[in-house]
Order: C-alpha cells, then structure tokens, then sequence
C-alpha cells in the first residue's frame, strides 16, 4: 500500500523539490499532493493507512499553527508533521515552538535537495519501524484496559466487575480483525483497508459483507464493550477508546 | 522518567546537555567516548541516545551502526549531536539510521524541543 505524503505550500519551488524526490524512493512509495488551503486539506486526508507525513508552510494561509498542528494530530494520529519556512520568516524561538506544539520537525524551505530526500526517508524509516513493532506486539490493551486481546492464544479477554478478565475463544480472522481496531482506537478503518489487512491471503471470498459478518460477531463476543465498534456507514469502522 | 543517553567527548557541550535535560525531568547518562556508550548500552536500557560523531574508541556513526543492527535498540531514537555541519554530513548521518541531526553549536529551546520530539516517538516494546 502506497504512503501519502501532503504538502500545504504556496511555494512552487519548494513543491517541486519534493516532487522530484518521488524519483528517489524506492517502490513507487510515495504520492505528494498540493492543497491550496487549510480545509481543503483536512477534507481531503484519507480514512486509512496510507497517511505518512503532512508538510506545512508556516503562512498566513494558517491563521494558528498551534490550532492548525492538533486538527491534524486529531483527524489522524499515525501522521508525522513538519513544519516549514523560509530561514527568513521565522525565529529559534519559533521553530522550538512548532516543535513543542507537536510538530515532528521543522525544515528550511530552500534546504538541499539531498538532505530533503535524507529526511523524508528518515520519516519514511521510523513509519516501518512503528509498523513492523505494531505487527509483531501480541498482547495488546484497548486505552482503558478492559479489553485485552491475545495473538499467541487467540483469546479475548475482558475485565470483568471482580478485576479478572473472562478469556473468549476467537478465529484467526477475528483476533486479526480485532487487532486492527484497538491498535487504532479513536481513528477511523476504511471497509477497503481492512478486508485487504485481514483477507489478504485467503481463499476465503473476499465480499465487502463478510467483514460486517465479522464485525457482528466480535460485537457480540466484546459483550457490553460490542456498542464501541462504531459504524461509519459506506466508510469503515471506528473503535471508541473508552467505554462510554 | 525517560532515561538519555549521552556521548560526546567535548566536556563543556556534554555538561551543557546534561544541564538542559536533568533540568527538564529526564534522566541522564553521560559518556565521554563511544566505547563506554556502547557497553552501558548492551547492559542497561536507555530511551533516547545523543550522540557526537568526533569520538576516540568507536565514533558516533560506527555507534549508530550498532544501535540499528542490535535487535534491542534498533528502534531507540537516536539524536547526531556534532560540529560537523556540512549538508554531506548530514545526509551521512540519516542515512545511517538518525532520527535528527543538530549541529553545534545549538539554540538551547530548539535543543530541548528536539528531544522531547524524540520522547513522544519512544516505540514501547
């Protein structure tokens, strides 16, 4: 699956540079899309994997880069930021500021092609790691530990109101599929991303209703917990965090 | 409290380091080459590593090196700390593995701010 890197810039020159950069990455990985405006932005961030980086120009474009930098890290929690500018716009303070704000770094504008193409495979590097750790963890938590899903076993298990989690026997395919919505709680799964995760190398038929036959099933086995898998309709799937 | 790993052979930079980081509720371990950086690395854990490129024994790169190759540390976050500043350096360093490269001499905030940049990406095993 190919991974998006987004970039908000009115600088044409500093676009092309990380356009040209596409020649550099191995595996056609890479697919840079340019955004007039802010909204146009966030409307356009897809609801799945594919999100690596967002590249901003610090501009008046963004009225609050503070408020601009937690709409991103809030409409997609995986995606890496950096902030630009030109080395004339902006301060030591500034940049320290982007930073604590959650911005992942700060990159000159006019920078050296070279180092450009170094740390976007350096963003790209760090991207696997997370996801070649995400693959191999297993045992995971949902955030409010009342649900625990075990790869090795198999087992789902839920806190019950003694503080013993209850195991409940599940399929390959369930604990696959569960695997991806509390390892990503809070964000939305597209229908497409997940059939492609979970039914990649089966022979089982792949038809859009099966995942909602599996989904339907491990609402039932989470018991009380089965109302946090949200449905977002023609879209995918969510997995509330908490238990509300 | 996240644990930092320091290496850099130049006292007055080492001090500066540490004073910033102990002062910023991370816990500091300091070492003046790579050598010493690397065995305290096999034995104990660290979060984060800072490390200088110029060193005696084994350099900065070499040590990066062995933190990528070693199933156990591969995926720490590793920060190039170091005088050489030229853009060639630089591309070395990320290219080796780094997660960000500062020359010196740095602005202290930017520094600071780089760090706990790092802390939020620490990949929990």
């Amino acid at each position: 699956m190919g991974k998006e890197v987004f970039v908000l810039s009115k600088s044409q020159e500093f676009c092309l540079s990380l356009k040209k950069l596409q020649n550099f990455i191995v595996g056609d990985f890479l697919f840079f899309s340019n955004f007039e405006n802010f909204v146009s932005f966030i409307n356009s961030i897809p609801l799945d994997e594919s999100k690596l980086l967002f590249i901003f120009e610090i501009s008046p474009l963004i009225c609050s880069y503070e408020k601009a930098i937690e709409l991103i890290k809030k409409t997609s929690g995986s995606m890496s930021i950096v902030a630009c500018a030109a080395k004339a716009s902006v301060n030591n303070s500034m940049i320290a500021e982007f930073l604590n704000c959650g911005a992942d770094d700060y990159w000159e504008i006019g920078m050296d092609e070279r180092l450009l193409l170094a740390k976007l495979q350096a963003f790209i590097r760090r991207a696997e790691r997370v996801e070649m750790l995400r693959s191999l963890k297993q045992v995971i938590f949902s955030e409010d530990k009342k649900i625990c899903l075990d790869r090795r076993e198999i087992t789902l298990k839920i806190l019950d109101k003694t503080g013993n989690y209850t195991p409940i026997q599940l399929t390959k395919k369930e604990a696959d599929l569960l695997f991806l919505l509390i390892s990503n709680e809070n964000k939305v799964l597209n229908r497409n991303y997940l059939l492609e995760c979970v039914w990649k190398d089966s022979s089982e038929d792949r038809n859009p209703q099966i995942l909602d036959k599996y989904i339907q099933i491990i609402r039932k086995k989470l018991n009380s917990h089965g109302k946090r898998i949200k449905t977002l309709y023609g879209i995918g799937y969510k997995m509330e965090a908490k238990d509300i | 409290m996240t644990k930092v790993l320091i290496a850099d052979d130049d006292s007055t930079f080492r001090n500066l380091v540490k004073e910033i980081l102990s002062q910023n509720g991370f816990e500091v371990f300091c070492f003046e080459d790579g050598l010493n950086a690397w065995d305290f690395l096999q034995k104990e854990k660290a979060d984060i590593a800072i490390l200088d490129i110029n060193m005696p024994g084994i350099n900065g790169i070499e040590l990066l090196i062995k933190i990528r190759e070693n199933e156990n540390l591969s995926l720490m976050p590793v920060m190039m700390l170091t005088v050489r500043s030229m853009v060639e350096d630089q591309i070395s360093g990320y290219k080796y593995g780094a997660d960000d490269y500062l020359p010196k001499p740095f602005d202290n905030d930017i520094f600071l701010a780089k760090v706990k940049v790092l802390e939020r990406g620490i990949i929990q095993k």
